[in-house]
């Protein structure tokens, strides 16, 4: 991917100092991070690298200590509660590891929840919502509840309600880490899949080494510091297949 | 976020937790009937007072005197004058006026019948204003009001005041008050008097006082064109009773006829002001005394009858009240139980970009919303609790049957309806409105920390 244009996400002089008790734990030391439009980058490392930190911190969830992380332009770390929610509706979309459906929403209403959240009209977004699950292979299940679905389909009624509102930038924490290997393939080809078409950012935070290759950029976090940061030449035969209906 | 999707998010939660819902829902509902079921039956104390007052007279009739002074001990120069009644007509508030005036110096007796065969002596004679009658809420027997101020209307009693001059001593007069047999007076079997005073002459016969000069009175006498019966109402004058009322302008012409001369300060003895309202009464009154006027009305006996029930209302809903406070803390308990249950839930909707008032608002709707739907539910309770003691305060348990009738009056009265239980529109308004309010400081607090739950919360994994 060329970098050829202005990052999306930036990263500045970052710092994130916890209060253990007494003690002061760093977290983050000085990280600068830049990562360029329609990358998938993956944030690599172990348990307690920091890495789930530095995610936290570039999707406005936590202040840092220090340091500013700017999206688009936007410097995310010095907006109050209200701005975030706004500048979230908008540009920023979210998959967990566990997916986090409200289980008493059906398939549909919860792809359509960050659209209902913006205020837009339940007819209209409810087929937005349709369309984005149609396009996760789960045309079938758009009424089901989470409890009346698998884990890999759970999960991919996640990932339409991340790309729903078309947002610039996708923040997915361990998003297989609950998923068998097969789930986990299809997953990341349509994660992957919904980037390259929209042109969209995804920042994958994983301490797991397969991961690393459905990134265009691998980062990788050890005790709070980046100790590399490489491009990555994704196989022809994942993009050749995106997994998109 | 739209005000519907709130609403929805809101229910849907609710209704996920059925049955702690319910249970919450249960306590305001306690609460709300122990206020309105207390409350009304302080109500319920003021319609009895009310009744009681309305036998003692019309509440809202003003009996107007003669300023006094107080100071000098002298009356003012304030008179009963048709000035005075014009000015009474001016003030807001007043439905109607009522001058009354007497017949000094003339002992007022009656004939009737062919050859003036029925007599009468001491009959209740005044002048009034007859075409004020029927505002004045004088309610008829019989015939009509007068409209032309030669016609006259007479009490209900008033036939039964004449003797016959052809029958003996005993047999000479009809008995209007007939015992049955418990003692008690029977007012349903009372014997007709002796003739029909619309359809027979009558003559009023005026005989000066005797002057002491020892020669003989001359009489004075009068054709009577009576038109209609008035009902007896004692609040409104012995007249309605036993008396005869003329117009005041026929008055005023008997009078000059009698003197041969025009009275030009003519005076009434008494002038009665009708307000528009119970709740006008205060203020007419005051302005009759502004003008400087001496007055009486049951106003101050009414106001003192209300601050005693206002007293005993507040007490018994105190009592109730505090139940509803029991169920105030059960909805905080039951709110903040749900956020934090909820808490990841909350976080995945900041995450997802849902705004901080908007997450506020959901959680202040659904304890309002426990407070309102206990608040209605315990209303209509109430409604049904307060039509069972009505029903048993009027009896209907007791053998009297319950009909439809009986139910619409232990619900909305009547007239003449005492109930033990009254709920007023006000009461419905406050309770609705207040079993919310319940539920919106109840849930402030709750709501507010909802708020404060980090987006981070979406993150955690346990």
């Amino acid at each position: 991917m060329a970098n050829d244009q202005k990052p999306i996400i930036s990263v500045r002089k970052l710092r994130k100092v916890y209060m253990m008790g007494q003690e002061h734990v760093v977290a983050l030391h000085n990280i600068d991070l830049d990562i360029p439009r329609g990358e998938v980058c993956c944030i690599f490392g172990t348990s307690g690298s920091g890495k789930s930190t530095l995610l936290n911190q570039l999707a406005g969830l936590e202040k840092p200590t220090r340091g500013v992380v700017r999206i688009g332009g936007v410097p995310i770390s010095q907006l109050n509660e209200n701005q975030l929610a706004a500048f979230r509706q908008k540009h920023i979309g979210f998959v967990f590891q566990s997916y986090n459906l409200l289980p008493e929403l059906t398939a549909a209403e919860n792809v359509a929840m960050p659209l209902m959240f913006k205020g837009i009209d339940p007819d209209v977004r409810l087929l937005e919502a349709k369309k984005m699950l149609c396009r996760v292979g789960l045309k079938d299940r758009m009424d089901h509840f989470p409890n009346q679905m698998s884990g890999g389909q759970q999960q991919r009624v996640g990932i339409a309600r991340a790309f729903v509102t078309h947002p610039e930038v996708v923040f997915a924490d361990e998003p297989t880490g609950n998923l068998d290997s097969k789930t986990t393939k299809e997953v990341m080809h349509m994660i992957r899949g919904f980037a390259k078409r929209f042109h969209q950012t995804i920042v994958l935070v994983s301490h797991d080494p397969e991961m690393t290759e459905y990134a265009d950029r691998i980062v990788t976090l050890i005790d709070g510091r980046i100790v590399s940061n490489v491009e990555n030449q994704v196989k022809a035969e994942i993009d050749a297949a995106p997994y998109i209906e | 976020m739209r005000f519907a999707d709130i609403l929805k998010m809101c229910f849907d939660s609710l209704s996920r937790r059925k049955g702690r819902t319910i249970l919450t829902v249960l306590g305001v509902f306690i609460g709300c009937t122990s206020i309105i079921v207390m409350v009304s039956i302080g109500a319920g104390m003021q319609e009895s007072y009310d009744q009681m007052l309305k036998n003692m007279g019309d509440l809202s009739i003003i009996e107007v005197y003669r300023g006094y002074n107080q100071s000098t001990g002298t009356q003012t120069e304030s008179k009963l004058d048709d000035k005075a009644v014009e000015s009474f007509h001016e003030i807001a508030g007043v439905k109607a006026v009522m001058p009354k005036a007497s017949l000094d110096g003339y002992n007022v007796g009656f004939k009737a019948g062919v050859n003036g065969r029925y007599t009468a002596d001491w009959v209740n004679f005044a002048g009034i204003d007859s075409s004020a009658l029927e505002d004045m809420g004088f309610e008829l027997m019989d015939g009509r009001y007068p409209e032309n101020s030669d016609e006259v209307i007479v009490g209900q009693y008033f036939a039964y005041n004449f003797t016959d001059t052809l029958m003996p001593d005993g047999r000479n007069y009809v008995d209007r008050y007939v015992w049955d047999e418990n003692g008690n007076i029977d007012t349903e079997n009372v014997p007709d008097p002796f003739f029909d005073p619309l359809k027979t002459s009558i003559t009023m016969v005026l005989t000066p006082y005797d002057d002491g000069t020892g020669t003989e009175p001359t009489p004075y006498e009068v054709e009577l064109k009576v038109v209609g019966v008035l009902k007896e109402d004692q609040g409104k004058g012995y007249e309605t009773s036993d008396g005869v009322m003329m117009d005041i302008n026929a008055l005023k012409a008997l009078i000059q006829d009698l003197t041969g001369k025009t009275d030009t300060k003519f005076e009434y003895s008494s002038i009665n002001v009708k307000a528009e309202s119970l709740d006008a009464v205060s203020d007419v009154e005051q302005s009759i005394k502004d003008l400087g006027y001496s007055t009486y009305s049951m106003q101050s006996m009414r106001d003192e009858l209300n601050k005693q029930t206002r007293q005993i209302e507040l007490m018994l809903g105190g009592l109730g009240a505090i139940s509803l406070l029991v169920a105030a803390i059960g909805i905080t308990n039951t709110m903040i139980m749900s956020i934090s249950e909820r808490t990841k839930e909350i976080g995945i909707m900041k995450a997802l970009g849902c705004y901080v008032r908007d997450i506020r608002a959901m959680f202040l709707m659904e304890a309002g919303s426990i407070g309102l739907l206990g608040g209605i539910l315990g209303l209509i309770f109430s409604f049904i609790i307060s039509v069972i003691i009505n029903l048993f305060s009027f009896g209907a348990f007791g053998g009297g049957g319950v009909t439809w009738e009986l139910i619409k009056q232990a619900l909305i009265g009547g007239e003449g309806v005492v109930r033990t239980s009254v709920i007023k529109p006000e009461l419905v308004i406050f309770a609705l409105v207040f079993s919310v309010l319940i539920g919106l400081v109840s849930g402030y607090q709750p709501a507010n920390k909802a708020v404060k739950i980090s987006a981070l919360e979406a993150i955690r994994n346990e």
